[in-house]
């Protein structure tokens, strides 16, 4: 079933308010590590992105999902945004 | 190890890559122009690339800008590096182990895509006297 775009924006968007309220928390226990997210819950934590991807595609058909990395923000790209 | 290598022409080390959409998703390959870019601390995509790949925003992160700090888009696909023509035979791409998890940004003159710390970390990047590189993953 498709998804609107709406509803997946609004879910990443949640998840990331959620993310960062606990990012403190996930920095000391979960460094490096991808976070799969649902509603505003933590579904795990994955190495690598990939794996993290394909567990969310294989427990969630409708694609409601969102994935952050636990790493130090913000992230710099250098001259190509200080122009 | 696999490599690529070139010479810096004193401004920018451009190299010709493809990208390809992450696990599970429909791959659809997409050439593009890379500046391999150590004052980047992570591998950044033109927009249209992700369109053209079919990918969708999977999570955010937090961008640092001139005018302050703004939420990016993130999605995860796969990278490799166009190798030079032989004898007229394009050889398949070398691709790197990972996926990546990179945010968009707004496309610059000369390339599609930068890339960043976060890959050229993990790997062996050599620039000598000669401005003869090398980058090694």
């Amino acid at each position: 079933m498709a998804m609107s775009d709406d509803v997946l924006t609004q879910e990443i968007d949640r998840n990331f308010d959620y993310f960062q309220s606990r990012f403190k928390d996930l920095m000391a226990t979960h460094s490096g590590a991808f976070v799969l997210l649902r509603h505003q819950r933590v579904v795990g934590f994955f190495d690598r992105i990939e794996d993290a991807a394909r567990e969310a595609q294989t427990r969630f058909s409708d694609r409601i999902y969102s994935i952050q990395v636990v790493e130090p923000e913000p992230v710099d790209l250098g001259f190509v945004t200080r122009a | 190890m696999p490599e690529i290598s070139g010479i810096h022409d004193g401004r920018q080390i451009l190299v010709p890559v493809v990208l390809a959409g992450g696990a599970g998703q429909a791959v659809n390959l997409v050439e593009a122009t890379a500046l391999l870019d150590t004052g980047a601390t992570l591998t950044a995509s033109a927009p249209q690339l992700a369109d053209a790949m079919g990918l969708v925003p999977v999570g955010r992160r937090i961008l640092d800008t001139a005018a302050g700090t703004r939420r990016a888009n993130a999605c995860n696909f796969t990278l490799g590096f166009r190798r030079p023509h032989h004898e007229g035979m394009a050889p398949s791409p070398l691709f790197l182990p990972n996926e990546l998890y990179g945010i968009d940004f707004t496309k610059g003159i000369s390339f599609d895509i930068l890339v960043g710390v976060d890959v050229l970390s993990k790997g062996e990047f050599h620039k000598d006297r000669q401005f003869r590189w090398v980058f090694r993953f």
